[in-house]
Order: C-alpha cells, then structure tokens, then sequence
C-alpha cells in the first residue's frame, strides 16, 4: 500500500503547497509555488518522453525480424 | 478489492469519463490561450491603455466619468465601475440598456480616471480570443451553457476520484512511473494514462473543480443580493458610518461623495467596484462599494459596503457569506493568474498535460475491443 501511494502523495502534497504558496504571499509565496509545481510537470513530461522513446526503440528493434521474415 | 467492486467503479470511471471527454477537452483546448489572454492581448496591441500623466494627477469624479461614458455610448446606463489592481488610472464601466439586465449584451469600455475621457472598448466580442472565451465559459448559450458545462466538470470530478480509485489495483505490480515496454501499445498507454492522471490529480481537481464554482457566479450573487435585501428589509444592518458623521463630506446625492463616504467608514481599503444600485451587485436602493484589501490574499476576498447616496449613510449587510468566499478564492484557483508569468507557464503544461490523459483515456476506450480479442 505504501509502495503505491508514496510518490503520489508527494506529488500531491507537492502541488497543494504549490497552488496555496503564490495565494497567500507574494514574492517568497511565489517562489515556492513555482517550485512546487514544478514537480508534477516534470514527473508528467518524463514519463512522456520515456514512453516516446521506448514506442520508437520498440518500432526499430521490431522492424528486422519483419523484414527477415519477409525475404 | 473486491472483483464487483472494481467493476463497479470501472463503470463509473468510463461512464463519466466518456460523456464529459469531449467537453473537458474543448475546455482545455480553449482555456490554453486564456491562461495568457493578458499577455495576447498587450502583444497583438488590443489592450487600450491610459497615455501617461505626471504621478498624482488628480482624479475625476466617478460621476464625470460615468457622464462621458453615457455621452459616448447615447442610450445606455452604467451599471458598474471596475478597477484594476495593477492599472490604477483606468475604470472599466460596464453600460447595458437597463440597470436589470441579464448582461449578456452589455458593453465595456474603458475611461481615463483622471480625465474621465472615454478611451474605447476592447474587443471582446470579435476575434479569435472571443471564441476561445465563449466556447470556455458557456457555448454561446448563456447561462444554460455555463450550467452545463459546469455539469460537465462535476462529471469530470466523479471520473478523477474513480480514476484514483482505479489506480491503486492497476498498479499493484508496478513501480512508480513504470511504462511497461515489452507489452503492446495500449498497455504502455495505460500506464501512461495511470501516470499522468496521478501526477496532475491535484492541479485537475483544484482547476476543475474551482470551474465549476465559476459557472455558478451568476446565481451565487443573486443569492447575496438577496441576503442583502432580506437582511435590510429585517434591519439586520450594521452601520459603519451614520448618515449625520461628521467625519466624512456630507452626502450630496453623488456617486463620488457616496463612494468617499465608504472609504472613510473602511480605512485601509481600496475600491475594486462600484455598483449602480438596481443591479445584480447592489440593491434597489443602495450603492454596492466593493473592496478588497492590500495583501495576495485579501485583495481577492472583498467586502461589500452599501451607501446609500442620498443620506450618506454607510452600511454592512451581514459578513460575507461562504459560498462568496468560495467563490472568490474559486477565480485565481482557475485562472492560475497570482503567480506571473512562471506560474502561468506551469498551467499551461499541466494544462497540456490534462490534454495527454484525456486523449489517451478515449484511445483506451476506442481500443478496448483489441485486448477483449487478445485475452480470449
């Protein structure tokens, strides 16, 4: 259970801190806001880019047995 | 968990996911350039801004500037002024035909605060940044189109929970982030989906569900205005500045005296907007002064005092309810406008990353029939 929930958990702690931060102070507040939010963004464009790559890894390494099969 | 219960909430992820997919990816296609409608509009020179006057040039008179506004715009009342924060020299007047309209086909112009001089009417009705705003808040279909969208994000609100619910159990054999490789394209976008949806859950369920407040703005100010008057009718009033104090000019019958009579019941404030009375912001007979204060955080929570213009007389009709309160906070929350620019940057990517799980929640669905072959 705690295997699954930690990281979510702190990327949800991550974004709430983010989301209050800018809202109750300026300058400090937004510093952190920014910061905090930056942890799910970055999470999200990672695992989309590593889902990229793998699909265009997987494509290339199931491209010869095709073609051997073919010739 | 059990299988039925699993299945159960299966059912629900997909029903009120498939219903609302379309409509929540309309909105965070439309909400994209929104996010940055300041910054679009200084750019392609949309923004009417006050030519420049030496520091403490003094004001107009509201009743001026509401006096040039009607000269300007022949057949219309004014209803409202606004004041920005961060553009001091400036009103908004918001005119429409009547003081009770339903708005929908009101016009805003923008006046010079210190020469009341009407400088024009931005451009909120033609263009591409109109389109994106209508199609956002209500489909062209006033506030049936703001209900309905609003349902739509309660729908999309019941799909996050089920989908966190789902979660767990998917990811039972799975680290963290793992986008499993050596299975087939539509396992790799279910983890994908299970990922991304997890990481933006919070930023989702904040911005959609603080859009669905917004969607009731309408009705939540019909329901303080009538608290208002019910409060007024019962005398439920507490005075901050009688009509005979000395310590402010004395009422004249003008917006200006009316408004400065406010300020100096509330020391410390600074006005945000003044409404007319008769509309949906005040009440028949008063003038609705709203305030806010100088911090983050109180300058979003407003007061609202009323005056009535014609004996000076200051009053609050019961604190701020809650759900104003709601509401209030409900609008930087979705709008991701109180952090600069950075902050707005991160909405767009979390935005555009909201995109990503719904595409590929209706590619899941669309393929579905794929894996039903493969299992069997």
């Amino acid at each position: 259970m705690m295997r699954i929930w930690l990281w979510p958990l702190v990327v949800a702690v991550a974004s709430i801190i983010g989301l209050v931060a800018g809202l109750v102070s300026e300058g400090a507040g937004d510093w952190l806001s920014w910061l905090a939010l930056t942890a799910p963004v970055v999470i999200g464009v990672h695992g989309l880019c590593r889902y990229r790559g793998r699909s265009r890894s997987r494509l290339l390494t199931s491209a010869e047995p095709r073609q051997a099969g073919r010739s | 968990m059990q299988a039925v219960t699993l299945r159960r909430w299966g059912w629900v992820h997909k029903w009120s996911s498939l219903v609302s997919t379309l409509f929540i990816l309309l909105l965070c296609l439309t909400g994209l350039p929104l996010i940055f409608s300041h910054e679009i509009d200084h750019l392609t020179g949309n923004e009417i801004e006050a030519p420049a006057m030496p520091e403490g040039t003094p004001r107009a008179a509201v009743d001026r500037v509401a006096a040039e506004a009607v000269k300007a715009y022949p057949g219309l009342v004014p209803l409202y002024f606004f004041a920005e924060e961060d553009a001091p020299d400036v009103w908004y007047v918001k005119l429409d035909t009547r003081v009770d309209t339903d708005e929908s086909e009101s016009t805003l112009i923008l006046s010079d605060a210190r020469t009341a001089e009407v400088l024009g009417a931005p451009n909120f009705d033609e263009g591409f940044m109109s389109v994106m705003y209508r199609l956002h808040v209500d489909l062209y279909a006033g506030l049936a189109g703001k209900l309905f969208l609003g349902f739509m994000g309660l729908l999309l609100m019941v799909a996050i929970v089920s989908g966190v619910v789902l979660y767990a159990p998917f990811m039972r054999k799975l680290r963290f982030g793992e986008v499993r490789q050596e299975r087939t394209a539509r396992t790799r976008w279910l983890d994908l989906h299970n990922l991304l949806g997890i990481v933006t859950l919070v930023w989702a369920l904040a911005v959609g569900f603080t859009g669905v407040i917004n969607t009731w703005a309408d009705l939540i100010f019909q329901a303080w205005q009538a608290e208002q008057v019910a409060a007024l009718q019962a005398g439920e009033t507490h005075v901050l500045l009688a009509a005979d104090a000395s310590e402010a000019p004395a009422a004249d019958g003008s917006l200006q005296t009316a408004v400065d009579r406010v300020l100096a019941a509330a020391p410390g404030m600074a006005v945000s907007m003044i409404a007319y009375p008769g509309t949906l912001r005040a009440t028949p007979e008063h003038v609705a002064v709203i305030l806010r204060g100088d911090t983050p955080l109180t300058s979003r929570l407003t007061q609202a005092l009323l005056v009535d213009p014609a004996n000076g007389e200051v009053l609050e009709a019961g604190a701020r309810p809650w759900y104003v309160t709601a509401l209030q906070l409900s609008e930087p929350l979705h709008f991701g406008d109180y952090g600069g620019l950075p902050l707005k940057v991160l909405w767009a990517l979390l935005d555009i990353l909201t995109i990503v799980v719904l595409g590929n929640g209706l590619y899941l669905w669309l393929k579905r029939g794929a894996t039903a072959e493969v299992r069997a």
